[in-house]
């Protein structure tokens, strides 16, 4: 039974990831975290962290993850299933009944109405996850560099997660006190 | 990942350069990832309803395969601390490529060519504040924000 719960609401994620592969992020929260809590924020992150390193859409990466990790191998195929169908009927619908209604003003209009509110959730759910994935000031700091270099600089995202792991196991070994500290207190 | 599909799809004739340009639209509207809403399109116009199918099939195979090798191998450092120090410094780096991505998105949709939507700009600012204040379930809030667009914009 937890095999159906997990493709019907990859199914509802799926159809409402507006805005690219981030925007999974705050949906897999509230379906997986905060009403079902089968994983803590920390998995989300790691999980988010792990699907952008490695090839393949970053949304159905996560997918596959939080579905692996609920429920196995079968999960993880449900789970990704679940995600594309919405997609796939919907694109297929556009191109056989509505392919003169994209110059609509209407549906251009509902559109970035839901753009807009996609963009809120995402920095909503940045905030709840610099909570509890940032949490130390070491955390913060990195965040605000991170983001500086992305939006100034042409640095690519691997480059700053490596960096990002090496700087961590860097201030181990300068600070090992603090980090054992930090990682006891995100553990809790 | 949107270069390489055009390269593939244009080379092998399924497409032209026109449908290729209307499918970067539909993608970027329609729910889901680009990538897999690309392949679906693509699919869709070579070969009907089945070929959109097959098409997002052959693009999230390899993400399921590779994701479930990479966890298993990481279901042995489960409890490893290198692991977790590792995480402490790249978890910040992953926040920061969200709100980046969040960044993108908004200069897209509340500065378009050097003016402001300042009806979009409402609209996300009262979503965002629905987020924060209430508990009402996100899917709500999309359509709401859909209303939104039609009434304000």
């Amino acid at each position: 039974m937890i095999n159906w719960e997990l493709f019907i609401t990859f199914l509802k994620i799926g159809s409402f990831s507006f805005g690219g592969g981030y925007t999974l992020a705050p949906l897999i929260e509230r379906e997986f975290i905060i009403k079902r809590p089968w994983m803590t924020r920390r998995d989300l992150l790691e999980i988010i962290s792990i699907s952008q390193m490695t090839p393949g859409v970053i949304a159905i990466n996560t997918a596959t993850f939080v579905g692996k990790k609920t429920g196995g191998i079968k999960g993880a195929i449900i789970a990704s299933l679940g995600v594309s169908l919405p997609s796939l009927f919907i694109i297929s619908f556009i191109i056989h009944f509505l392919s003169d209604s994209f110059g609509d003003p209407v549906v251009t209009k509902a559109l970035t109405g839901i753009r807009a509110g996609a963009i809120a959730m995402i920095f909503y759910s940045v905030i709840g996850l610099l909570k509890t994935g940032a949490s130390s000031l070491f955390s913060k700091v990195i965040f605000i560099f991170s983001l500086i270099i992305l939006i100034y600089t042409p640095v690519s995202p691997i480059l700053l997660i490596s960096g990002g792991g090496v700087l961590g196991l860097v201030f181990y070994r300068c600070k090992p006190g603090t980090v054992d500290r930090i990682l006891q207190k995100e553990a809790a | 990942m949107l270069s390489l599909i055009e390269r593939e799809l244009l080379l092998r004739g399924w497409l032209t350069s026109k449908e290729f340009l209307d499918l970067v639209s539909v993608a970027q509207v329609t729910p889901g990832a680009i990538a897999i809403n690309s392949a679906t399109y693509a699919g869709n116009k070579a070969a009907g309803f089945f070929g959109g199918a097959i098409a997002t099939l052959g693009v999230i195979t390899p993400s399921i395969v590779i994701i479930i090798l990479i966890t298993s191998i990481l279901l042995k450092f489960k409890e490893n601390k290198t692991k977790d120090i590792i995480f402490l410094g790249i978890n910040p780096v992953t926040i920061a490529l969200i709100a980046y991505a969040g960044y993108l998105i908004s200069l897209g949709t509340f500065f378009i060519k050097d003016s402001v939507n300042f009806g979009a700009l409402i609209i996300g600012s009262i979503i965002f504040i629905l987020f924060f204040k209430t508990k009402i379930n996100p899917v709500f809030l999309f359509c709401l924000s859909a209303v939104l667009g039609i009434i304000i914009l």
